[in-house]
């Protein structure tokens, strides 16, 4: 149910959310080259109102780089993002949106193969989408906010004895209200990148931090700690993907190949029978 | 010996095994306590006895606690390991209070709040609303008794293919907070599949030889009524309709009438994905052993346990490896040790119809068993020949390779051929055959 909801919300928050997202993640391309003083309105402004100005984002210009010929079936998804791209869809959306399978089907062979056990495939690929709108840094602290909000939530409705949605919903109320504080606080103490951050990957932590107050409930304290380690150490590793130069060019300059080599990778994980590598650490013992 | 191919990971468990031999009904059914009780209880298998079902908030304002008995289970149909379930040990000082297994006292707006979580869905599996129901609690073996702490401790037996495959028996710890768990740290000691003997044991993942709060050995303990707690299993595992899973059973005990004590296995729970860890607990490779009955035609449930008694016997006494009997005939050779413990060879009639083992009393003397330190007792018997003082001695004999320390009376065997004569109470887990040629030989 609440999957549904959250699925639902991100339907709605898509498209502005990974449009911010992207900003951000241009924007922050933009500061590590040298021309990059451009900010975020300008970037996005100029994309969307001058397809033809001179000054492109650093994925046009790959695209640009790069010859393709004819229309074959080799090519026909980069003559179709070119031509997206040209009539002003935005390349990064086209590169998120390419990349989120690779990250989906990473965190599914490091459940199949490694033996992470992390919240399934959605938090953790939720959480690197959220991590790469904020930044890795600002996420990873909205994170900790989160969860030691819920932690702490969990501790004080514990004793009032409440049945469990209305204990669940003052979960929330306590989780909003640390969020709030921090972002209000972080003005004060020259955080600014904190508070610039928006809505959509707040609203993600604060929705999963009932997931972090789950865990916490049902497992024991160190599988609890465990699930939470495993599930940021695979966020963040999605997010470093979601973000990086030379992967964002290889999927952008090779769609076709590289959708066609996840949907393998997918099949393979799928079908493989074998022992996971924490599996085999675990039963080292009986191996003789 | 075991290599890693041997072993079941998670991903050949969900890809070979479960989702290819159970159906969607069983798993249905083995998701909710409450489907698996009314199966089994149509299919007239023990279960514990249910007190009262709760499907909504209404039934529970209106619901009459104190009509309850002083010790019951309150559990959710759905709960995930183990959560959820609140043990309630004996009535409280007054009425309408209890007193649960970790020692808080409860009153009835506690058990209300309590079903209410469970109804809201606090544990289960998808924080869906939940039924919550109430049954009878399944006490402590007292064979368990000095190896668990608070809560009941359970078999655990793994069924494939109508095969016992595997088996653990879990213990409460005060870690685990009464829960047989493994996870929370109860103790899990792997199970000798032909005689039911705990072999070792493990918490978490590494391996424990004594109990932890109480320092009680857990190898060697012999799991009451095994025959029927593997019978349970597999037919369970049939009703259901459940081609690899675990069954776990805990043995209720009742003193009957004449005040002897006797257990009745009773199925908890049933579980369509089971746990991995049993492999710890066994130090064998779960694969393997699937691998090997996989595909066998198994005609009957007798036939099913025979064969996993004799496949996947761990112990390596004669006992367990010829599938939980010895077998012999009425003519035996056996070792009696003498008072120094070095054994002699002596012959000897199996005889089911006496009570107490007798030896020759010569040969007694002999060994040096008729010393006053080694007389048990002396009793009188009336024979054919009248009353007659017999001593008792102790004596320690090997019979097929399985030490029996008995009490045998000392009797006059000299113009007997065979000087010894062991009875039935001393042949327990022995099969008696008589041989080709016995049965035409005189002595």
């Amino acid at each position: 149910m609440k999957r549904i909801a959250i699925i639902f919300l991100l339907l709605f928050l898509a498209p502005t959310a990974v449009g911010a997202a992207a900003a951000e993640a241009t924007a922050s391309a933009e500061m590590a080259t040298p021309a990059g003083t451009l900010s975020i309105e300008a970037v996005t402004k100029q994309d969307i109102t001058e397809r033809t100005s001179a000054v492109k984002g650093r994925l046009e210009g790959y695209l640009d780089e790069k010859e393709i010929g004819k229309l074959s079936w080799l090519n026909f998804l980069q003559q179709a993002i070119r031509q997206a791209v040209d009539k002003g869809v935005s390349a990064n959306t086209i590169v998120l949106v390419l990349l989120f399978p690779l990250v989906a089907g990473l965190i599914a062979a490091a459940r199949h193969l490694i033996g992470l056990t992390g919240f399934g495939i959605f938090v953790p690929a939720m959480l690197s989408v959220a991590f790469v709108a904020t930044g890795i840094k600002v996420g990873i602290i909205m994170f900790a906010v989160v969860f030691l909000g819920a932690s702490l939530a969990r501790k004080v409705t514990e004793r009032l004895k409440l049945q469990y949605l209305p204990r669940m919903a003052l979960m929330m109320w306590l989780v909003s209200a640390a969020v709030l504080a921090v972002l209000l606080g972080a003005v004060n103490i020259n955080l600014g990148s904190l508070s610039a951050v928006s809505i959509f990957p707040i609203l993600i932590l604060m929705l999963l931090s009932e997931n972090f107050i789950e865990v916490q409930t049902g497992k024991s304290r160190h599988e609890a700690v465990q699930v939470m380690i495993q599930t940021l150490v695979m966020a963040i590793i999605g997010a470093v993907i979601l973000k990086t130069n030379w992967v964002q060019k290889l999927v952008l300059l090779n769609p076709e190949i590289s959708l066609l080599v996840m949907a393998l990778l997918d099949i393979y994980v799928g079908r493989y029978t074998g022992l996971r590598a924490l599996e085999m650490w675990k039963f080292r013992k009986i191996i003789k | 010996m075991t290599k890693f191919s041997d072993i079941l990971g998670m991903n050949a468990r969900n890809h070979l095994y479960q989702s290819k031999y159970n159906s969607r009904k069983g798993k249905r059914a083995a998701d909710s306590k409450l489907v698996t009780k009314s199966i089994l209880k149509k299919a007239k298998l023990p279960v514990p006895r249910l007190h009262r079902i709760f499907k909504n908030e209404r039934v529970v304002e209106r619901f009459d606690f104190t009509n309850l008995p002083d010790s019951f289970v309150i559990k959710p149909s759905q709960g995930l390991g183990g959560e959820g379930i609140l043990v309630v040990d004996r009535g409280g000082e007054f009425a309408g209070e209890w007193v649960s297994v970790d020692g808080n006292k409860l009153t009835v707006n506690d058990l209300r709040l309590h079903i209410l979580d469970i109804l809201a869905g606090k544990y289960s599996m998808l924080d869906l609303p939940d039924k919550a129901f109430i049954e009878e609690r399944v006490r402590v073996h007292p064979r368990f008794e000095p190896i668990s702490c608070q809560g009941t401790p359970d078999v655990g037996v793994l069924v494939f293919n109508k095969i016992p495959v595997m088996a653990f028996l879990r213990l409460p710890t005060k870690e685990s907070h009464g829960k047989a768990n493994m996870f929370q740290g109860a103790v899990a000691c792997g199970v000798d599949m032909a005689t039911g003997v705990t072999t070792k044991a493990v918490k978490y993942t590494s391996e424990v030889k004594f109990f932890p709060d109480s320092r009680r050995r857990l190898a060697g303990i012999h799991i009451p009524r095994w025959e029927e707690v593997l019978e349970l299993a597999v037919t369970t595992a049939e009703a259901v309709g459940l081609g690899y899973c675990r069954v776990d059973i805990a043995l209720q005990p009742r003193t009957t009438k004449t005040g002897k004590l006797k257990s009745t296995p009773m199925v908890l729970e049933v579980n369509a994905q089971p746990g991995l860890k049993i492999q710890l607990a066994n130090e064998a490779g779960l694969k393997r052993r699937l691998e090997r009955v996989e595909g066998l035609p198994v005609k009957t449930v007798k036939q099913g346990i025979n064969i996993g008694k004799q496949l996947f016997a761990a112990r390596d006494e004669d006992e367990s490896i010829e599938g939980g009997w010895l077998n012999i005939g009425i003519f035996e050779e056996v070792e009696v040790e003498n008072f120094l413990g070095e054994k002699q060879q002596i012959k000897a009639k199996i005889d089911s119809g006496a009570f107490r083992t007798s030896i020759d009393e010569g040969l007694a003397r002999k060994l040096g068993l008729m010393d006053p330190e080694n007389i048990l007792w002396e009793r009188s018997y009336r024979s054919a020949l009248g009353r007659e003082e017999r001593e008792v001695v102790g004596v320690t004999f090997y019979l097929k390779g399985k030490k029996i320390k008995t009490a045998a009376s000392v009797s006059d065997r000299s113009k007997l051929k065979r000087p010894m004569i062991i009875a039935r109470r001393d042949l327990l887990g022995f099969s008696i055959r008589v041989k080709e040629g016995e049965a035409g030989q005189e002595a």
